[in-house]
């Protein structure tokens, strides 16, 4: 019965909530962080407990006059000013707020990636019950002292592996009686990467036919290649620290097997799968292949990623995966 | 169900809320009532503690019934004031049971905040603004626990959240307070507080009912004469007159109310005018001292003379009431007596006291005048053994010849009502008066305090020529009870008064406890649309109404709104750094000579030194303090940076002045 209710309310609502953000984002336009909360873009409502509030004010106050009690017209008074002050104190508790990065590292989809909001308060009273909303995805409270930085993590399901868009995000407080809520929009092009899920029971990946070499002449044999830039990821043991310490410049060494002992993950071998299925496969073999050490290609349509290892590596297969579009192109 | 242990806390400061706004009602609630509210409590905190499931509710709802026919059947209804609180506190008892959500918590939040309401519409006296502090924080130190339940907050902050709460809304509250327009009500109910215990005369006195009041030290009205007060003995109050006598009690006729009462009172002699804050009694009967001549008649409750020249209203008195009269020190009154009356107040019942009638009837025989008879039974009372004393024998059937002839002893009621009686049986016009003697005067706030403790009752005689004239028996008896107080004429009969406070400053204490209340009551509770007006006319406007002070409450709330917010701004503003660094650049400014990027306070001392060696020791010493004071801590070194600062600022106090320094300070290291 209330979800009937709920959902034709929705239905009511969803068209106005829709109009009312296109003309908050065109009013306000797009942030670049860092963002500094002023009053002009900041919102206010009572809330439902403001309104019971209200109410259970107002009738105390007939209440008295009824009576005339002289206590209870002191009351009545005190409540209403309380409401009055926690207005303004609800307003402030959010303007001058700082928002100076919003990041979310990339996870498999049907994870929860976190969304981190980087909050700093540069004013001189401290900052309470400050929450972030991504949708209806909620983060928890945090108080930041002043002059503090903190980060607000909201947690923020997934579902679909590529680019998660994040619109805006609203960031709101009810300090100090939740009689009010203070609300702000951020529009930050913001973007999350999800990663296909990985198969839970994927066909061997030995017996797939790109394995082109068996595992042999890992480690000991292998012959110095080069040197690359440092990515993120790279063993510490790789990292040329005698080049570090001349030219400041962080480099990885590269090494090649003499007997170059790599595999392949081609998406052509699994050409007869739905493609969601094949990347899910490749998915749990990139992350095999990662975990058993081995050099490790990725062949997808448009993009061959030469084989390699570590860290770096396998989130630069994990994007290639995240973003295919087809397979056809492996039978040209 | 919740119990991560973050509601403990938020449940404990809403149980503390709830039972603080409870507690002043045990005494007038059933006693059931707080065993169920403590009872939940314990319930749901246990619960809570041990992290057992809710009361389930096939229990509380059977709970809740019985509760509501115990309000039918204490109340007879649900509405009022009485069972709607009763009827608050059991929901929210009930409610705590099933309390896990904060919208439960909420719930019983405000019903908190109509509890403490349920409070004041029955007691406003001088604690009820402590009792509204401390609720009301305790509340919105609950409301802000509510709020950020699951939060690792201290207690301390949520008491220091309630206080600066508290703290911001005063000014606002204030504004309120003074400007907002007091309407007089009532709109639905006219409240119907009859039932409420009150302590004080009634129409109908019987042996022991004045005696009885003499042991409440409740106040009745309070008094501020203008010019100078009467006499102690002077003061008569007088409040009901009684006719009618059934052989035991004396009652009042129904009040009537006409303008012109019947029998005019001319004075003679001297006149005062006073000011009488009535408490409230839920009766008609207003005081006055003998005989009120002139009267304030504003507002809508008119003041109406009786025939018996008493003051009464048309409405109970069921609120601090505010009159001013003036009265006939010396008077004459009903010189006239039609023959009606004269009937009227002759009247005894057909039976009964047989022997004090025919004593009356020879007494009279033997002195043969009214005056001369009053005056011989005066003297009885004087001269024989008569006692006076607040716990006389009980009186039989025959009351009157009881006391006059066997018991002998008795209160003002006993003296008063045996007067009337043998005078009345000698045919002499006589009635009771029931109201208040004497007073205390409060040194400390110049007005008069008459309690419960002061009722009393005289009889008046009527005398062909002189017309009704005040007989008071108990004066013939213990006349300390006229010249002084209570106290003093019971001390006199070996018994000690109720009072027994006699240390200078315990007598001082309470005597500042009472001009408090006083305060209180004329400030606080009798503060109404008059005082509003007064208050606008000493703002210089004139003839305000309730249009006036709207405006007027609407300028003042944007003002003190605005400042509020602009404080609020100021707080917001980015911190300045410490003060120790400020004053350090104030040196630098001072100089006009800012250290480069990187420069050390001990490099920078040595630069300036060399451009302004006048000063150089002073440039020294403040870098060496700031150090200190900076590095390790030593706050107390703020003061002598300050004050080196401050000769330093006073030597470069213009732009010229620190030029020619700098000058003198290059040539003196050049010529070096």
């Amino acid at each position: 019965m209330s979800s009937t209710l709920s959902r034709s309310r929705n239905a009511l609502l969803q068209p106005l909530k829709r109009r009312l953000s296109l003309w908050v984002k065109k009013r306000q336009g797009d942030d670049e962080l860092p963002v500094t909360l002023r009053s002009r873009r900041l919102y206010i409502l009572p809330t439902p407990v403001g309104v019971t509030f209200a109410f259970v004010s107002f009738a105390m106050l007939l209440g008295s006059m009824n009576y005339n009690n002289s206590m209870g017209f002191a009351l009545t008074f005190l409540l209403a000013a309380t409401g009055l002050v926690s207005m303004h104190r609800c307003h402030q508790n959010l303007a001058s707020l700082s928002i100076t990065a919003i990041d979310a590292l990339p996870v498999f989809a049907g994870d929860s990636t976190t969304v981190n909001l980087t909050l700093h308060n540069p004013s001189s009273s401290a900052k309470f019950d400050i929450t972030a909303k991504i949708g209806a995805h909620k983060s928890a409270a945090i108080d930041l002292a002043s002059m503090q930085t903190a980060t607000l993590p909201v947690e923020l399901p997934t579902h679909q592996r590529g680019y998660v868009q994040i619109d805006r995000i609203r960031l709101q407080t009810g300090f100090p009686l939740t009689l009010l809520n203070t609300w702000t929009w951020l529009h930050v092009d913001t973007q999350v990467l999800v990663w296909p899920k990985p198969a839970d029971n994927p066909p061997s990946r030995l017996a797939a036919p790109s394995e082109e070499q068996g595992e042999q002449g890992r480690g000991g044999d292998e012959t110095f290649a080069g040197l690359r830039d440092y990515q993120p990821g790279d063993s510490p043991r790789l990292i040329a620290w005698k080049a570090y310490a001349r030219t400041d410049d962080m480099m990885s060494r590269q090494f090649e097997g003499s007997n170059a002992s790599r595999c392949w993950i081609d998406a052509s071998s699994l050409a007869n799968l739905e493609i969601e299925q094949a990347l899910a496969i490749m998915t749990r073999w990139v992350l095999d292949a990662e975990n058993d050490g081995d050099h490790y290609g990725l062949r997808l349509p448009g993009v061959e990623i030469p084989p390699a290892h570590g860290l770096a590596h396998r989130n630069r297969c994990l994007d290639a995966l995240a973003l295919a579009q087809s397979l056809e192109h492996t039978h040209a | 169900m919740r119990s991560d242990g973050s509601l403990r806390i938020t449940l404990g400061w809403t149980i503390s809320a709830m039972l603080f706004a409870y507690a002043p009602q045990i005494a007038t609630k059933p006693f059931w009532v707080t065993v169920l509210m403590l009872g939940c409590a314990l319930v749901r905190w246990l619960g809570e503690v041990r992290r057992t499931p809710l009361t389930p509710a096939w229990i509380r709802t059977p709970i809740g019934l019985v509760c509501f026919l115990a309000i039918l059947q204490t109340y007879g209804s649900i509405n009022g004031v009485g069972p709607g609180s009763t009827l608050l506190c059991v929901m929210a008892a009930l409610k705590l049971l099933e309390t896990r959500s904060k919208r439960d918590l909420f719930v019983i939040l405000f019903i908190c905040l109509f509890l403490i309401l349920a409070t004041f519409l029955t007691e406003q006296h001088l604690w009820s603004l402590v009792y509204l502090v401390c609720s009301y924080g305790l509340t919105m130190a609950a409301w802000m626990a509510v709020s950020r339940q699951g939060s690792h907050l201290t207690q301390r902050w949520y008491v220091a959240q309630a206080r600066k709460t508290l703290m911001f809304a005063t000014p606002l509250f204030l504004a309120m307070w003074i400007l907002f327009p007091r309407v007089p009500g009532p709109f639905w109910a006219i409240p119907n507080k009859a039932n409420s215990a009150n302590t004080g005369l009634s129409s109908t006195m019987s042996p022991g009912d004045i005696s009885q009041l003499s042991e409440s030290q409740a106040v009745a009205f309070r008094v501020r004469f203008q010019g100078l007060p009467p006499s102690q003995r002077q003061l008569y109050w007088r409040a009901i007159v009684m006719e009618h006598f059934d052989g035991r009690s004396w009652s009042a006729n129904k009040p009537s109310f006409n303008r012109n009462p019947a029998n005019p009172i001319s004075r003679r002699g001297e006149i005062v005018t006073y000011k009488i804050t009535a408490e409230p009694t839920q009766r008609r009967w207003l005081y006055a001292l003998d005989m009120p001549v002139a009267w304030s008649d504003e507002g809508s409750v008119g003041i109406y003379p009786s025939p018996q020249q008493t003051l009464q209203r048309r409405q109970p008195v069921d609120e601090l009431f505010e009159y001013e009269v003036t009265s006939a020190l010396q008077y004459v009154v009903g010189r006239e007596l039609s023959r009606n009356s004269r009937t009227h107040y002759t009247t005894l019942p057909p039976q009964g006291n047989e022997q004090a009638r025919e004593f009356a009837r020879q007494l009279l025989q033997r002195t043969g005048s009214a005056q001369a008879m009053a005056d011989e039974l005066l003297r009885m009372f004087n001269q024989q053994q008569f006692f006076y004393t607040l716990s006389p024998p009980p009186l039989g059937r025959n009351s009157v010849d009881d006391f006059l002839f066997s018991t002998r002893s008795g209160f003002c009621e006993h003296y008063a009502s045996a007067f009337a009686f043998l005078m009345r049986a000698a045919g002499i016009p006589t009635r009771v008066i029931a109201g208040y003697q004497g007073g205390t005067q409060n040194p400390l706030g110049d007005f008069w305090t008459v309690r419960q403790s002061d009722a009393h009752a005289w009889t008046e005689i009527w005398l062909p020529e002189r017309g009704w004239v005040r007989v008071d028996p108990t004066a013939a008896v213990a006349p300390e009870r006229i010249e002084k107080n209570l106290d003093s004429a019971l001390r006199q009969f070996g018994e000690r008064g109720s009072a027994t406070f006699a240390l200078p400053l315990v007598e001082r204490l309470k005597l500042t406890w009472d001009m408090a209340n006083a305060r209180w009551d004329e400030w606080v509770l009798g503060f109404g649309s008059e005082s509003q007006s007064d208050f606008m006319q000493w703002l210089g406007l004139d003839d305000p109404d309730w249009r006036d002070l709207t405006a007027l409450l609407a300028i003042a709330l944007v003002c003190l709104m605005t400042s509020f917010s602009v404080w609020l701004w100021y707080r917001n503003l980015p911190p300045r750094g410490d003060a120790a660094q400020r004053l350090y650049r104030q040196l630098q400014r001072r100089l006009g000579l800012p250290a480069t990027t990187g420069e050390t306070p001990l490099h920078y001392a040595e630069r300036a030194s060399a451009a302004f060696p006048d000063d150089a020791h002073r440039i020294r010493q403040i870098t060496h303090d700031y150090l200190y004071w900076r590095y390790a801590g030593q706050h107390h070194r703020r003061r002598r940076v300050a004050g080196i600062l401050r000769k330093v600022r006073w030597r470069f106090r213009s732009r010229r002045a620190r030029q020619r320094a700098h000058a003198r300070g290059t040539a003196r290291s050049n010529r070096r």
